[in-house]
């Protein structure tokens, strides 16, 4: 099931995973076939030279939902309990929504497991390895909710 | 067997000399103390009742169960039969299982594994969209099938070896015997998911992946461990005690493992192979996860003599194992690394860009290894005996 | 005994070998382990930055078997069969190959001489217990595991906990101590039948996924009737004794306790546990699913029963392969009558007459404890069909016992 509504919003933003939460809220059962997500995420864009500053966002992962959003300070990042977070510049975000724009989904060099492998241009981290290995275990899930982008007319405002 | 039995006749004679079966035959059909004994709370054989739980979004969890339920975990399993908060009149037997310490198999997250294991159970068949599978160059179609010959090799091992110490487990521990039962399925379909991925797309299997190792064997004057500590490691399987398999497979191998499926996810070039990678990838990451929680949970529950040999024991395992054949020999088979720097590359023009992501991949893989061992309670950043920077 | 005499322990009942602890052998000095590690064959070679055999060996069907083989996805997937019939080695052979762990869609190197090969194999090892054909394959034995896995019961999907309905709490208690009892059945049977998976040769992997499949249902069936019964106002019941009665004693002797090197009898434990034991669980299930419980229970005992009928189907075919294919048929006929003998007489009496098993199914079946005389009286009338289904069965399977079996055709009460 696709969702019909056109979503629009700005990138970087809390609206923009906003919809994508949206989104993977209004397809449940196809979130109910890869299995549980729970992870507390902060998704980072980090300042380059098409940005001047970092910008965080908390977003929390509940059974098959997607269950908060919201734009983090550095204070609030900090008390957000998250069990990863996953950073990479403006510039890299910005690649990865058109790609998976254009092709509905991430093609095979823009996925999140193969952008952060490396450690660039994305990092995946976390102040507890087995609260990162969450990451690894519902990678699939996470995966669908950033492919989620492909049904949101994205503007770029950094 | 040297055994007589009865004739079918002789057999339903005595069958009707039951005691149950006479009262039931004379219309007596009262149901036994089952029905009205009191639980083992308030002395009786009856195990627990009045035990309730709400369904939530996810349904009814183990989280929510052990929550509710009064009688708790113990730290010894009492030896009977029936699973965790059954019961038993003092005249039933007891059991001596060999693992009845709950250190012997808990792990803190160990509710929480295995529901998303039950959670995230897959089928190669028909959850992998292999319609979407794309000819490849051939020689990245070699290289990706020798990578997954290896795999498809080595995979089932764990199921194998598992089943050995669920049978030893405690009935009261009952979520450790139901997690290894779905990293048994786990294992058994990435066997499964590899072997056809090897005939999926034209490629066939690869040069078998440890035929190097017998025509090449490392001469002695090299080996970095002694040929008797590798043989005595190689003797880990299910006739040795849980906590070595735990550190030696659980942590170390499955976790290289782990780092060779996101090595995976990252050169496949279709959804397809990123699909089979990232749902092997999720499987793996719970073994991992329970391989290092459980060692934890050994750590810190287990009387203080016995934490102080399984700390001693484990340094040496690792010592072992990282300078000999789990992990260094592992991280060098050229069956696995050369396919991988042939696909992190795309083309020997770009070779040695391949060659610096392999490098790369080497320093993420000890790092995350290190970082894990720090988790389980025995740091091993100034002892590893890893290299980390890749000898290459 | 009496209450007041402690517990006398005894050895777990399915056997196992003990767990050995491992005596550190000491290692050499660290600077030397780093010495020989950064002079290791393998590490120099990598250094040199140059590919070896997989990427030079011609595609040609030697070395490298099946280059341009490609397998079509069916409407049911990509299943073994499909998989099988490119793969060149859509049979296993009749006995399994030296290396031990490899499948047999990998062509062994033609570099390792047969001498080398036998060599370096291990001469003990659990694989080589079950390396012949006739020990351990079935015929369809790739749909079996199909099956078994598209079938698989996904409880995330499938089981909507909101529609459990609270039963009376004696009805409730009868439902916890018959689903205790299928717990411990599930228990016993995972016990018994998984440490066989090691012993099967990787020759065929379908059987081995097969039994990888039959161990995780068994454990998610434990795991499924735990949360029901812990859930819904009542609790786990008292522990119920001698239901595997005369099929543990088989399976033990089928394993010897997996100790030492030996052949261990794959289709002994499967007689005894798939076809009897297991045969006798699913027409209980098939009771209860039929009794006086909610629909939300009833789902409970028919996705339970779709998963012991393919364990009871995997036992029939294993018998049948072995008795169709065995080089000593006669002796087989003679041991495995001889096992289902000492199976039959004690499931007879500890399985299917067993009052902690019978009693709450027949409240279930009556309604109620008072109308428990209705269920006996179901019960009575069903009984012909827990000796009829089996016979049937070893029919089936080529092992016909009809006039022998020790399972009565007509209840005895």
């Amino acid at each position: 099931m696709t969702t019909k509504q056109t979503l629009r919003a700005a990138f970087p933003s809390a609206a923009w995973f906003a919809a994508l939460q949206q989104r993977m809220n209004g397809e449940t059962e196809r979130f109910k076939r890869l299995g549980f997500a729970d992870s507390r995420a902060i998704f980072i864009v980090k300042a380059d030279a098409e940005m001047q500053r970092d910008r965080s966002f908390g977003v929390v992962f509940d059974t098959y939902e997607c269950t908060e959003v919201r734009e983090l300070s550095p204070a609030d990042a900090a008390a957000f309990g998250h069990d990863w977070k996953l950073e990479g510049p403006y510039g890299a975000w910005k690649e990865m929504i058109e790609n998976i724009r254009a092709h509905g989904a991430a093609d095979a060099d823009h996925t999140l497991g193969r952008l952060s492998l490396l450690k660039h241009p994305f990092r995946l981290y976390g102040d507890d390895q087995m609260r990162v290995d969450l990451f690894y275990r519902q990678q699939s899930s996470f995966q669908e909710y950033i492919d989620g982008a492909a049904a949101v007319e994205t503007t770029f405002s950094p | 067997m040297g055994i007589t039995f009865p004739t079918p006749k002789e057999n339903t004679e005595r069958l009707r000399r039951l005691p149950q079966v006479r009262r039931w035959r004379d219309g007596d059909y009262t149901p036994g103390a089952w029905l009205t004994a009191p639980s083992t709370e308030q002395g009786g054989a009856w195990g627990s009742w009045g035990n309730s739980v709400t369904p939530g979004r996810r349904g009814i969890t183990f989280m929510d169960v052990n929550k509710a339920d009064k009688s708790g975990v113990p730290a010894t399993g009492p030896g009977l039969t029936v699973d965790r908060s059954g019961g038993a009149a003092p005249e039933q037997p007891r059991y001596q299982y060999q693992m009845r310490e709950k250190y012997e198999c808990w792990s803190d997250n160990l509710e929480s594994l295995l529901e998303e294991a039950l959670s995230r159970q897959w089928y190669a068949s028909t959850d992998i969209p292999w319609d979407k599978l794309e000819p490849l160059p051939p020689d990245q179609e070699r290289a990706l099938c020798q990578f997954v010959t290896f795999l498809h090799v080595v995979e089932f091992n764990p199921t194998d070896v598992i089943p050995y110490w669920m049978t030893r487990i405690d009935p009261a521990f009952s979520e450790a015997r139901l997690f290894l039962a779905t990293q048994c399925a786990d294992e058994s379909r990435h066997m499964e998911v590899f072997g056809k991925r090897l005939f999926a797309n034209g490629g066939g299997p690869g040069v078998e992946p440890f035929a190097h190792a017998v025509m090449h064997p490392v001469p002695p004057h090299l080996m970095a461990v002694p040929q008797e500590t590798l043989k005595l490691l190689q003797g880990k399987g299910p006739g040795y005690e849980f906590l070595q398999y735990n550190y030696q497979t659980q942590l170390l191998g499955e976790s290289l493992v782990l780092d060779f499926f996101r090595f995976g996810e990252f050169l496949g070039r279709n959804p397809c192979d990123k699909e089979i990678f990232r749902r092997v990838l999720q499987d793996e990451a719970r073994h991992v996860s329970y391989g290092t929680m459980h060692i934890k949970y050994y750590l810190e529950h287990a009387p203080k003599a016995e934490r102080e040999r399984a700390l001693e024991l484990l340094h040496y395992l690792a010592a072992a194992s990282e300078a000999g054949g789990a992990g260094y020999d592992l991280l060098l088979n050229p069956n696995v690394i050369e396919p991988f720097v042939y696909l992190a590359a795309g083309s020997m023009d770009n070779i040695e860009q391949g060659w610096q992501y392999a490098r790369e991949f080497w320093v993420k893989v000890v790092e995350e290894y290190l970082g894990r061992c720090e988790r389980a309670g025995f740091p091993r950043w100034d002892t590893c005996l890893l290299p980390r920077e890749a000898p290459f | 005994m009496t209450a007041q005499e402690p517990h006398k322990e005894k050895p777990q009942r399915v056997r196992i070998m003990p767990m050995k602890r491992l005596t550190p052998l000491p290692l050499p000095p660290v600077a030397s382990i780093r010495e020989k590690m950064r002079q290791h064959p393998l590490a120099v070679n990598l250094a040199e930055h140059t590919f070896h055999e997989w990427f030079t060996t011609p595609l040609n069907g030697d070395t490298w078997s099946r280059w341009g083989c490609a397998a079509q996805m069916g409407p049911d997937g990509l299943t073994f069969d499909r998989i099988n019939n490119v793969s060149g080695a859509a049979e296993p052979s009749d006995r399994g190959y030296a290396r031990l762990r490899h499948t047999r869609y990998v062509t062994l190197h033609p570099g390792i001489t047969p001498e080398l090969s036998e060599r370096i194999a291990p001469k003990q090892a659990p694989e080589r217990e079950l390396d012949r054909k006739y020990l351990a394959w079935a015929d369809d034995a790739g749909k079996l595991a199909e099956e078994a896995m598209a079938r698989q019961w996904r409880p995330g999907l499938t089981v909507r906990w909101d529609e459990m309905e609270c039963l009376s709490p004696q009805m409730e208690r009868a439902f916890d101590q018959f689903a205790t009892y299928l717990i411990q059945a599930q228990q016993f049977c995972s016990d018994a039948m998984g440490p066989f998976i090691g012993r099967v040769h990787y020759q065929f992997m379908e059987v081995k996924t097969l039994m990888a499949c039959e161990l995780f249902d068994y454990n998610l069936h434990c795991a499924m009737l735990r949360k029901r019964v812990m859930s819904n106002g009542g609790g786990m019941g008292q522990q119920v004794d001698g239901f595997d009665a005369g099929v543990l004693e088989v399976c033990n002797e089928a394993s010897q306790g997996f100790e030492g090197f030996q052949q261990r009898d794959l289709t002994g434990m499967t007689l005894a546990l798939d076809v009897l034991f297991n045969g006798v669980v699913l027409d209980f299930l098939r009771l209860a699913e039929s009794a006086h419980v909610s629909s939300f229970d009833r789902r409970f005992f028919r996705q339970m029963q779709q998963d012991t009928a393919r364990h009871v189907a995997w036992g029939c075919r294993r018998v049948k392969y072995h008795l169709e294919h065995a080089p000593d048929r006669e002796d087989v006929v003679l041991r495995l009558d001889c096992i289902a003998e000492q199976a039959e007489a004690g499931q007879a009496a500890g399985h299917l007459l067993n009052p902690q098993v019978i009693e709450p199914l027949a409240v279930l079946l009556g309604g109620a404890p008072e109308k428990a005389g209705e269920g006996y009286a179901i019960l009575r009338r069903f009984w012909p069909q827990f000796a009829g289904n089996y016979l049937a069965r070893l029919d089936a399977a080529g092992l016909p016992r009809r006039g022998r079996s020790l399972i009565p055709e007509q209840p005895p009460f």
